[in-house]
């Protein structure tokens, strides 16, 4: 095995140096790095073109000139990594560095959002196969991946940015507009449950209801000035959460899940006010993830001590519905910084942003407001791009758990009397998982190469913007930069894969 | 959201037949081709897809008329609507190119009718959809399949190809084409970027053809003397055709959202050459000022991939023998009424 | 009739959602303080002389942190500065011009050393070839074009008329250390724009000592002689080697030019930097505007008021601004103005300035919460015709001598160049990019631009277009008139020529651009009627193709940077730098070369009218028109004004106030 990785690894670097080399020289052929001075109606022209001549080697062809990067790169083994300089004489290693963080923060949160409702709505499409809910999923998924980004973001500026933060100035929703919504969303809801006529008119019904008289209410108490849950409505969700996972785990039959869940629940309440006392605005990341994992240890054993036999699913239902509860807790925190955070001179009541990373006159030492912050931030680029991705992990996962269970193996634990349940979660939905781990280790490994088109519309410099800018700007050293990392990464991606895919598939064997 | 895991016995819920007595039922003295064609046709957002690709493809090649061969070497017939892509014309009443009876979309700056530039720019995004998709599926299968069925040496040497490949940004392709051969016209970009767009099928056909060599079906085939080419083709390829059959239609769709990518970086379609990619791109700021620019090449550019989408889904469901089928009950009455 | 169905949706629901007719009320009862101004590209860093830093984004960004003896106002004028000093000419002779400046006393840079006139030594060192071969920093000019430039300072300011006409010791400081004069070996008729510039020379003094902190008052003077000495003693001539003193001399000046050569690597490294914070060194900070940087990142800088901005040397700052920030877009290249807008709209900008096009012109006056203007850039449109090789020689992968249509000065070749002119519809072409961006409901009577030599803007440029009144008029008749004149012109020579007879084929260069695209297609429609087959081709490597004898027809912009009598010499004389197309003619050459002496407003008119006569009467280009601009900005700021010239719309910045 060791000397199977070892030899893919030298592999991989024959294939580094090959692709670096095709790069270097498309990127130099692909353009003119005098093209603007050309167009220059300064005076001394001649000597501007002699001097970038000069800084950029121009004058040896760039077969040759893809060696003298090398040399630099190959300063690694002795220390002394040299990736060059930019065309405008920074160093490339500083943007490089710079660009990552940014790109991270952005792809990573849409491609983990991407991963996980692609997945759970792609096995809820495949286990309701031909049902309305798999048709409106598959048309939701194929719109959603129809769309082009740049044309989806001037709608997403204007609608859910400048409209919606003009619409907080009042946020008063009119009853025909509320009716409408509540209609739509009843719909929707509707077609989730399903089951029988009755029941579906039932559900929209009520639904219609609840949302109706929701909206009602937030206007009402001009709730998107000052949003909260409270730690009553929080109690409401959480049952809710409880029930519902209990019912999709272990079923509700199961009072032992069921006991754990409540428990969970009343774990999270208890911890409300602990947890405003301990996470205020002078918290930081290591409090909070320390909250975290005592929720989950806590409630790990909530699941354990509950049940003697088949501990897993109880211990899951129980972890899940710890983990929503406190999520919940967690936005209402956030929700109570709202109002703070959108009354902030560098805000100005326009919380949602349509440029850049983070507000850039926001000078805040406020965990909450800073991370809302982001959060205003990354809104519209991460709906962009989780809109989009999705759509692949929906169709792939669907596809996928629809292959499985018509394998023998699932038949046959029908036939012993396995549950419906039993059958996909034991025995479908994990085989069923195994055929995405390349698109995942693609998808992860791709995370660095940044969202070239996303980044540059919402204004992120990352990766992906920086690449485009080396493009365009014939910055070959800067490209050169971006792209060994991506290269890099995505070589060792499908490594990864490969080794992924036959420790989970023993069908698969690597041959020596 | 509630999962309904239970079976029921209302006459409208699907019920599940095996897969022997619905193939006995419903197919009997079919061959493969007409249980393929009926399966598909069962699939009815896949027939609207197909409906409408066909009607939109021949409405918008009678529009526009048929156009082939360079921009020096020209060779068109002109369709029935009255103006061409060189047509300026008066701007209509409002002054600013609005929609008008002449002119149903509207028209662009300089007072080109927007139908026009729209359906030749569809024109163009469906030949670069169709050979980018056609180019990458063709390579990514045959290389996935003899990868994944050969193994050994060969798998190897082809897979480190196609990291190879994986590694070559096709932004840079597309930068290189419309810097260097921008002047020789569309086909040359979707040919070059076509050849550039199959690692991801290759991969996942090779995963399906390793996972499908081992099965005991392949084994059988095997002992029974069949060819190599015989399991391929007769025996692995049928049963992985679903998975192709998405990636396809994912690669088809893809690439139309690929070139208008491109175009928004700037080195897609290039004019006077017209794509819809290049339209949106050309009209992404006219959200305010021209709606018409903007909405139209959008609408569809996700018409189209919305109806590819929906052809591959019914696709998969017709090819996958393996395909567990769910039939209402009335269906599977009528159907063994016959 | 306007308004489309989907606008009118959008509007239903906007009605339905009860969000119009709302304005954003303010957050808070402070007065805001900050301008946020929205830059098109990202910073590169903070020395603009720096060879390729040259960019309107530095630009931006450093002018309110530095102030010199002009700057340029609105109206594309030079401002002279008398906050910072006062220039004149103090002798104007054949052989011998000299213009002094004066330093006005009392000004201070931000760390509160005073400005001196030793600080305007650096700017010749970084300007003047000669300076820099003698005090050993390199020869940036190199007489072998084959031989690499070797010099110190990376500074984009050599090889210009500046450099041809003085010498290293051009200098002179006066002994109060408040005046210093520069000698020219000619007149100069761009004098005013050659002004050397103040550079904090302490600073760089310091950096080259290590330092990383700002010093003492002491300190900073001593240092400040220890550039004088080392900036004089670089280029000191030595004594013959048998003198006595020739060692001393030999290391003397040795030694100041191991001080120079390290002021040069400080000055042309220590600027280069895009991120400013707290562990930046001061000394790199040391300025002398209305304004400090504060801070800088990937995506923003921000600058805050120069506590000695008073007697920083600029114009008194009447506002209450305290803060300026610039935003960087992600790229560059795929900029979109609309999204610039949407921030606008959406209270995320202050201040927007750029290129306008209708529907980004729309989308800014669409948003009632902003003051949107529009105005004349420095960019002009045009198409120039081949007539030859160029002057320095055939781009190398293009045939060795043109031979199209247009080629040579025959009277055939001056028809149908006249001809070809004679069809391009410029006034449907200005009406596209200029009126409809201004007003969609406007089709006609956009300005054509008619000059070659004066902007729109320019204050002369009536009076010029005055002076070929008859070549306009031409010119200016209907489509259909001009189309009638230039057939009968090509049917002199191909007398079959006519519509759906296209013998003539024409080649046009031109970029990809979309807009270029579009041009393209309006020219060739009449083109194609009066015989001539242009291409429409656009080529992504075309400014590497400008001399390209393929190629019949140009067609793109030029861009001024500065408003300069001998600005335009360089297209129109035979040998100059920007005569890609063979153009040569004696009696232009005589015309333009007049621009080089000294000339009154009249006579600089008159001269003017003279040159644009004589480039008519070959038919060699037309000017199509001037490429419009905009700003829009927080309607609440006042005194922003458009600039067509960098720093664009923060060229006053000092006025800007709530």
């Amino acid at each position: 095995m060791l000397a199977y990785i070892g030899r893919r690894i030298s592999i991989a670097i024959l294939i580094l140096f090959g692709s670096t080399f095709i790069t270097y020289n498309l990127q130099a052929y692909a353009g003119d790095p005098l093209a603007e001075l050309r167009q220059s109606t300064e005076q001394n022209k001649q000597f501007l073109i002699d001097q970038l001549t000069k800084q950029l080697n121009l004058d040896v062809p760039p077969p040759a000139r893809y060696f003298m990067w090398l040399q630099g790169i190959l300063g690694v083994f002795t220390g002394n990594a040299d990736l060059g300089m930019t065309r405008n004489k920074l160093p490339v290693i500083d943007q490089v560095v710079a660009a990552i963080p940014t790109t991270v923060r952005l792809v990573t949160v849409s491609t983990v959002l991407a991963i996980v409702l692609g997945i759970t709505f792609g096995v809820l499409s495949a286990i309701r196969q031909y049902s309305r809910l798999d048709y409106s999923l598959t048309f939701v998924s194929f719109f959603l991946f129809s769309l082009p980004i740049f044309w989806v973001a001037v709608l997403l500026k204007e609608y859910m940015a400048i409209r919606f933060n003009d619409f907080l100035v009042n946020p008063v929703v009119d009853h025909i507009w509320a009716g409408g919504t509540a209609i739509v969303l009843a719909f929707v809801l509707a077609g989730f449950v399903g089951g029988s006529r009755r029941r579906v008119f039932a559900t929209f019904g009520v639904g219609f209801l609840i949302f109706f008289g929701a909206f009602e209410a937030m206007s009402a108490t001009l709730w998107l000035k000052d949003p909260s849950i409270g730690i009553i409505a929080i109690g409401v969700f959480g049952i809710g959460i409880a029930f519902g996972l209990t019912h999709v785990f272990t079923g509700l039959s199961n009072k032992k899940a069921l006991g754990a869940a409540f428990t969970s629940v009343g774990f999270s309440l208890g911890m409300y006010y602990p947890f405003q006392q301990l996470a205020k605005g002078d918290t930081n990341y290591m409090v909070f993830t320390a909250l975290a994992i005592t929720m989950l240890v806590v409630s790990y054993f909530i699941g354990y001590f509950f049940t003697k036999i088949d501990k897993g699913p109880v211990i899951r239902v129980a972890m899940l519905t710890a983990f929503f509860t406190s999520l919940l807790t967690v936005i209402d925190r956030v929700m109570q910084t709202w109002k703070p955070y959108t009354e902030l001179g560098a805000v100005a009541g326009r919380p949602i942003q349509t440029q850049g990373p983070v507000n850039i006159l926001l000078k805040s030492n406020d965990f909450w407001i800073n991370n809302l912050d982001l959060f205003t931030h990354i809104l519209l680029p991460t709906t962009a791009l989780t809109l989009i991705s999705f759509a692949g992990y929906l169709r792939f996962s669907r596809g996928s758990v629809l292959e499985v269970l018509s394998m023998d193996y699932i038949r046959t634990a029908r036939a012993k009397g396995v549950t419906e349940r039993e059958v996909i979660l034991r025995h479908a939905l994990r085989n069923a998982m195994i055929p995405l781990t390349t698109l995942i280790a693609f998808d992860i490994a791709g995370i660095l190469g940044g969202a070239l088109i996303t980044e540059s519309v919402f204004g992120w410099r990352g990766m992906g913007s920086l690449s485009i800018e080396a493009i365009q700007n014939q910055d070959l050293n800067l490209l050169m930069g971006t792209f060994s990392i991506t290269a890099f990464l995505a070589v060792m991606a499908t490594l990864a894969a490969d080794l992924i895919y036959s420790a989970l598939d023993p069908r698969i064997r690597i041959r020596k | 959201m509630a999962i309904n895991f239970k079976k029921k016995n209302n006459s409208e819920e699907p019920v599940e037949l095996n897969e022997a007595g619905n193939e006995a039922a419903g197919t009997r003295g079919m061959s493969q081709g007409q249980i393929i064609r009926r399966r598909f046709f069962q699939h009815k957002p896949a027939v609207a897809g197909l409906v409408f690709m066909i009607l939109f493809t021949i409405f918008v090649y009678s529009a526009s008329g048929i156009h082939l061969g360079t921009s020096d070497n020209p060779f068109s017939i002109q369709g029935w609507w009255p103006y061409t892509i060189t047509t300026v014309s008066d701007f209509s009443a409002c002054g600013s190119g609005c929609p008008s009876a002449a002119h149903p979309f509207g028209q662009d700056s300089i007072g080109r009718d927007y139908f026009a530039l729209v359906t030749r720019g569809a024109e163009i995004s469906l030949m670069v959809m169709v050979v980018i998709g056609g180019l990458g599926g063709l390579i990514g299968t045959v290389i996935g399949a003899v990868s994944g069925f050969f193994g050994g040496i060969i798998d190897a040497v082809m897979m480190r190809i196609t990291d190879f490949v994986i590694t070559i940004p096709s932004i840079l392709i597309g930068a290189v084409i419309g810097y260097r051969v921008g002047n020789l016209g569309v086909l040359p970009l979707a040919v070059f970027l076509g050849i550039f767009a199959w690692t991801g099928l290759t991969r996942l056909v090779r995963g399906e053809f390793l996972s499908l060599r081992e099965r005991e079906f392949v084994d059988a085939a095997r002992v029974a003397g069949a060819s190599n080419s015989r399991i391929i083709f007769k025996h692995i390829l049928p049963n992985s055709v679903g998975v192709i059959i998405v990636s396809v239609t994912l690669l088809l769709s893809g690439s139309i959202l690929t070139e208008t990518g491109l175009s928004y970086i700037g080195f897609g379609v290039q004019d006077p050459d017209v794509s819809l990619g290049l339209l949106i791109n050309k009209y992404q700021d006219s959200f305010n000022f021209a709606p018409w620019l903007f909405w139209w090449p959008g609408v569809i550019i996700i018409a189209i991939a919305l109806s590819i989408n929906f052809i591959g889904d019914g696709l998969r469901d017709a090819f996958d023998p393996r395909q567990r089928r769910r039939i209402k009950k009335k269906d599977f009455l009528t159907t063994s009424a016959k | 009739m306007k308004k489309s169905v989907i606008k009118g949706v959008a509007l239903v629901a906007a009605s339905v959602l009860g969000v119009t007719g709302l304005s954003l009320a303010p957050a808070s009862a402070v007065t805001r303080t900050t301008v946020v101004i929205q830059e098109t590209n990202s910073l590169t860093g903070l020395n603009t002389a720096v060879v390729g830093a040259n960019l309107v984004t530095n630009v931006d960004v450093t002018y309110p942190t530095g102030s010199g003896f002009t700057y340029w106002n609105n109206k594309a004028q030079l401002v002279r500065n008398t906050a910072f000093g006062t220039f004149k000419i103090t002798k104007n002779v054949p052989g011998d011009f000299r213009v002094t400046y004066t330093v006005k006393k009392g000004i201070k840079w931000s760390d509160g050393t005073l400005i001196t006139a030793q600080d305007l030594l650096l700017s010749h060192a970084i300007s003047s070839s000669d300076y820099s071969v003698k005090a050993g920093l390199g020869d940036p000019t190199p007489a072998d074009p084959d031989a690499d430039p070797t010099n110190k300072f990376d500074s984009a300011g050599y090889g210009g008329p500046y450099d041809d006409h003085t010498t290293a010791s051009s200098f002179d400081i006066s002994d109060d250390n408040y005046s210093l004069t520069v000698r020219y070996d000619a007149f100069q008729p761009d004098w005013q724009l050659f002004g050397p510039g103040p550079s904090p020379i302490h600073a760089l003094i310091g950096m080259a000592k290590g330092k990383k902190a700002l010093q003492s008052a002491r300190v900073n003077a001593s240092y400040k002689s220890l550039f004088e000495e080392a900036y004089y003693g670089a280029y000191e001539a030595l004594p013959p080697t048998d003198d006595e003193d020739y060692e001393a001399a030999l290391e003397a000046r040795t030694d100041a030019r191991k001080t120079m050569a390290t002021v040069a690597a400080r000055w042309s490294t220590r600027y280069n930097i895009t991120t400013v914070n707290s562990s930046t060194n001061p000394l790199v900070l040391v300025s002398n505007g209305g304004y400090m940087i504060d801070s800088c990142g990937s995506t923003s800088c921000t600058l805050k008021r120069n506590p000695l901005a008073a007697t920083s040397g600029t114009p008194k700052l009447t506002g209450n601004v305290d803060t300026l920030v610039f935003k960087f877009p992600a790229t560059g290249g795929t900029f979109s103005d609309v999204a610039a807008a949407q921030a606008l709209a959406n209270g995320e900008i202050d201040i927007y300035s750029g290129a306008a096009s209708a529907a980004v012109w729309s989308t800014l006056k669409a948003n009632t919460d902003a003051t949107t203007i529009q105005a004349s850039s420095a960019l002009y449109e045009h198409v120039d015709l081949r007539v030859g090789s160029a002057d320095a020689g055939a781009h190398p992968d293009c045939a060795a001598d043109y031979t199209g249509p247009f080629a040579g000065n025959s009277q055939k070749a001056k028809d149908l160049r006249k001809a070809f002119l004679l069809t391009i519809p410029r006034q449907d072409i200005a009406n596209t990019y200029i009126g409809k961006v201004f007003d969609p409901s406007t089709t006609a009577n956009s300005t054509v631009l008619n000059s070659h030599l004066s902007l729109t803007t320019e204050g002369d440029y009536s009076k010029v277009v005055a002076g070929i009144s008859s070549h306009v008029a031409e010119f200016s008749k209907t489509q259909d008139t001009r189309n009638a004149a230039a057939l009968a012109l090509v049917r002199k020579y191909y007398p079959s020529a006519g519509p759906g007879s296209n013998t003539i084929d024409v080649k046009l260069l031109r970029s990809t651009a979309a807009r270029r695209a579009d041009i393209n297609l309006q020219i060739q429609i009449q083109a194609a009627k009066v015989g001539f087959n242009l291409s429409n081709v656009g080529n992504g490597a075309w400014p590497n193709f400008l001399d390209c004898n393929d190629y019949d027809a140009h067609l793109f912009a030029w861009s001024r940077s500065a408003i300069s009598q001998t600005g335009s010499n360089a297209q129109y004389i035979t040998t100059g730098g920007n005569n890609s197309y063979g153009w040569s003619d004696a009696g232009v050459d005589a015309a333009f070369n007049k621009f080089e002496g000294a000339l009154s407003a009249t006579e600089l008119i008159a001269a003017k009218i003279n040159a644009e006569k004589l480039v008519a009467a070959e038919y060699w280009s037309a000017p199509l028109y001037q490429w419009p601009g905009v700003a829009s900005w927080n309607k609440s700021l006042k005194n922003v004004m458009y600039n067509p010239l960098n720093p664009n719309v923060v060229w006053n910045y000092w006025q800007f106030t709530y």
